[in-house]
């Protein structure tokens, strides 16, 4: 008897444990699963909001009992400090609920790694409603992947605000359009965004020597090496979109597509581009640059001996954000010192503008699987209409102040810490900047006043010329996909090897090789669907 | 209660289970111990569902998987994505890098912790000792995105301490970083800066074990302390060395993500691309899930043939071997 009750009760126990066991991995397995489980506690904000679209009548819209509840992704740039919150929770996500009576979820994603976070969540089916891009490629794989749905009805039936901007601007179509298919929300960028690579030159230090602001290829290098004979301490040129830069001035991204002759084809194998690599030869065998800009994978040393006062040349970006907070510092270090926005150089082919984006800004997709559209749709209508612009510049009063209807700033570091993180919750709006505005922007402090002067002058220099860009917008094709996988990586090390390997390897050597690898990976096949994509598509350019 | 049930349990463990096979046997031995099997319960769990499950993911190497038909939706192909792998030329970089790493890190890195430990092992003030391991064990605890800075920062040709040191001695500085001569070594050298102290520690345990009466015994034949240690220490080691070389051989096919990832740059691409690195680039960048699953799968499968052959040899040498 003992006996067997003993081994009931160890059966029992055994249960227990296994019971519990699986409680514990259900809890678990539905905690992970459901993203948007946690946000249901919020209190619904119901019908009464205004943006509500009352026109539509309950018979013919399926949507009209749904919660309207959304998710959004958002890019982590780790802007939100402690006491402010964090992504999902702060000031401005409450304010967004708030206003657009709307249940918004906010889910962050790394910058850095924004692209592969999305796709896992997108397999593990726990992708945000909405989820955007500055990449339009990007968009481009998840329509190929199918994993976001076509919107053009959904703006049709339920869009007010867009779809007036949306008529206004008509530019934008092409943009959003993937497969003949709407497949994206988007708004024009204003200039400050266009604008986006930039150089910056000591202007002390060519006063000093008596020299004139370079023009062309030759006479940058040959200021560098002023500046080197000046100061051999220094190290003339430094940067983190040098590359890029070079790769502007003669016309010759290695990522985009060009005309040649009504012919397509790709930057990284075209003749100019062996000029490309040969500059960026000259100038490292010359030691006009950092020698080590290899291993300086953050940029941390280019920054370090510009705002040191250790270069003469910043290839960079035109102004804002970090371009703002290095000129700061470097003026901290020697008040003396003049960093003034330098025009780009011509090459023989001509003088283009350094990179500028293409006129769409964040590129908003719907997941297949979204649960109320409408929502979706009458968010972005609120963002557009007026949400957007406290995400941009902050409450009234507090963070600005209005004058001749320029948002004027009232303390950088109050803004820095309290608005700028909240910037791309506005993933659409309706934003005009003139290059004046900047000064009228900015804080009334001495410096912020003379760091938006140079911002102005910047930005001018900046858009006089053109960069570039042969066709508004780049096919987006599986092949050409395939064949930037392993290219890319091709193109880089090719280029470091031209560079850094001495005499026997040269600009055409570089050229050579890749092309060889272009053919080998099935460029040519590529080139035929590129070209057959710009003649179907050139009539909306 | 516990007792009692054992020693009931016994007699007919030996003579029946015998005649009836080995099930009954299995069945009793469970029923006997089933507090420990209990025990054992959360992790068997844990490692059929983090372990095993995941492995029938494996399917999408034979699929084109799409995000959107998720991994039993998307569309067979076969061996497709095996013979796009094999004719790629990426694939043969990629894999020689990954075992020209890995036989490096054999041959130079794997004996250094056996030597470390024997050193420490011959150390008699006890409180150097310690100490010494303590700063030898540091560098474990450090990430490779720290410690990858460090290395950079040590190696660079302007500022570095260790070119600084060569240029003190007449010679050019190296640009050790990018040259495709020194990132190999570098790679092998900070690897073991990281990981050569800790990895003592399985050693020093081994050593601890041996039985002092051999040294005696040694010490009264006349042996010197080099002949003690070949002929006592090392011998005490040799099991947990062979267990420990199986193991590495397992990693074979595999570099850790980190160290190449914080290490690498654009100018080593040819001898720094690996596994990890071209699996998370192609894989979860790219979106060609099904492309690297393959890569993966081929990966795992030579890795299991090496484990199995060596443990073979090594059980053939007389060693215990893993099973």
């Amino acid at each position: 008897m003992q006996q067997k009750r003993s081994s009931n009760k160890s059966k029992g126990s055994l249960a227990l444990i296994m019971v519990m066991l699986a409680a514990l991995l259900a809890s678990a397995c539905s905690s992970g699963g459901n993203g948007e489980g946690s946000a249901s506690a919020k209190p619904e904000q119901g019908s009464g909001s205004p943006s509500a679209g009352a026109s539509q009548s309950a018979s013919d819209d399926p949507y009209a009992n749904a919660p309207r509840k959304i998710s959004i992704s958002m890019f982590d740039r780790g802007q939100v400090s402690s006491d402010e919150g964090t992504y999902e929770d702060n000031r401005w996500v409450r304010w967004i609920r708030e206003q657009s009576g709307i249940d918004v979820t906010i889910v962050p994603v790394p910058r850095n790694q924004s692209q592969d976070s999305l796709n896992v969540l997108f397999a593990s089916g726990q992708a945000p409603d909405l989820v955007w891009e500055f990449d339009r490629a990007y968009i481009g794989k998840l329509v190929t992947q199918g994993v976001i749905q076509p919107i053009g009805d959904y703006i049709e039936k339920y869009s007010t605000s867009y779809k007036k901007y949306l008529e206004e601007n008509p530019d934008l179509l092409p943009h959003m359009t993937f497969n003949g298919e709407i497949y994206a929300v988007t708004t024009k960028r204003p200039i400050t965004s266009i604008a986006n690579h930039g150089m910056w030159i000591r202007q002390d230090w060519l006063d000093e020597l008596n020299l004139q602001r370079p023009t062309t290829v030759e006479e940058l290098v040959e200021v560098a090496k002023a500046f080197k004979e000046r100061y051999p301490d220094s190290t003339p040129i430094v940067g983190h979109t040098t590359g890029d830069i070079y790769s502007a001035m003669f016309g010759a991204m290695n990522f985009l597509w060009y005309l040649e002759d009504g012919k397509m084809q790709y930057g990284a194998t075209l003749d100019r581009f062996a000029d490309v690599v040969a500059l960026e030869k000259q100038v490292y065998e010359l030691g006009l640059v950092d020698r080590e800009y290899l291993t300086d994978s953050n940029n941390q040393r280019a920054a370090q001996l510009w705002t040191t006062g250790k270069a003469g040349i910043y290839l960079g970006q035109w102004g804002n954000g970090a371009n703002d907070i290095m000129i700061q510092d470097m003026l901290a270090n020697d008040p003396n010192a003049k960093p003034e926005p330098l025009e780009m150089v011509a090459s023989q082919y001509g003088k283009y503008g350094a990179y500028q984006e293409a006129s769409p800004n964040i590129l908003v997709a719907f997941n297949k699987e979204m649960k109320n559209p409408k929502a979706a749709i009458e968010y972005l209508d609120w963002l557009i209409d007026k949400g957007w612009y406290p995400l941009a510049y902050g409450e009234e009063g507090v963070h600005y102040k209005l004058e001749g209807g320029v948002p004027k700033r009232l303390d950088d570091d109050k803004f820095n810490k309290e608005v700028l993180y909240a910037g791309e919750y506005a993933v659409v709006r309706d934003q005009v900047v003139k290059a004046e505005d900047l000064i009228a922007m900015a804080a009334d402090d001495e410096l912020s006043q003379r760091i938006a002067a140079l911002k102005v002058e910047s930005l001018k220099l900046t858009l006089k010329n053109e960069f570039r860009r042969d066709i508004p917008y780049q096919p987006s094709f599986d092949e050409i996909n395939e064949i930037r996988a392993t290219l890319d990586k091709f193109i880089r090390e090719t280029r470091a090897t031209a560079v850094t390997q001495g005499a026997k390897y040269t600009g055409e050597w570089a050229l050579g090789e890749i092309r060889k690898e272009w053919d080998r990976l099935g460029g040519a096949k590529a080139q035929e669907i590129a070209q057959q994509w710009y003649e179907e598509n050139k009539g909306s350019f | 209660m516990v007792t009692n049930s054992t020693s009931l349990g016994k007699p007919p463990s030996g003579t029946r289970g015998a005649r009836e096979g080995r099930a009954p046997t299995l069945w009793k031995q469970i029923s006997r111990n089933r507090f420990l099997y209990a025990l054992l319960i959360p992790v068997a769990i844990y490692l059929i569902l983090f372990k095993y499950a995941p492995m029938a993911g494996e399917i999408i190497a034979f699929k084109n998987y799409r995000l959107s038909e998720g991994i039993w939706g998307s569309s067979w192909v076969g061996f497709e994505q095996f013979e796009k792998l094999f004719a790629s030329r990426d694939f043969y970089i990629v894999l020689r890098n990954t075992l020209l790493l890995n036989l490096y890190h054999l041959v130079f890195a794997f004996p250094v912790p056996i030597v470390l430990a024997i050193l420490l092992n011959e150390v008699r003030a006890e409180w150097y000792k310690r100490t010494l391991q303590n700063l030898l064990y540091i560098p474990h605890f450090i990430s490779w995105v720290v410690l990858g800075s460090i290395v950079i920062a040590l190696l660079s040709p302007s500022t570095g301490v260790v070119n600084t040191v060569l240029k003190a001695f007449g010679m050019e500085p190296i640009y050790f970083m990018a040259d495709k001569f020194w990132w190999p070594v570098s790679f092998i050298v900070s690897g073991i800066w990281k990981e050569a102290g800790f990895g003592t520690i399985l050693y020093l345990a081994a050593m601890s074990s041996i039985d002092p009466t051999l040294y005696e015994a040694a010490k009264i034949d006349g042996a010197s302390k080099r002949r003690q240690i070949w002929h006592v220490t090392l011998p005490g080691m040799r099991s947990t060395i062979a267990i420990l070389l199986i193991l590495q051989v397992g990693k074979m096919m595999d570099v850790g993500f980190e160290q190449v990832y914080t290490l690498r740059n654009d100018a080593v691409t040819s001898v720094a691309e690996v596994i990890s690195t071209f699996v998370y680039t192609r894989g979860l960048v790219s979106l060609q899930y099904s492309y690297t699953t393959a890569l993966g799968l081929f990966q795992s499968l030579i890795a299991l043939i090496l484990i199995v052959s060596v443990n073979r040899i090594i059980k053939a040498m007389g060693e215990r071997g893993l099973w």
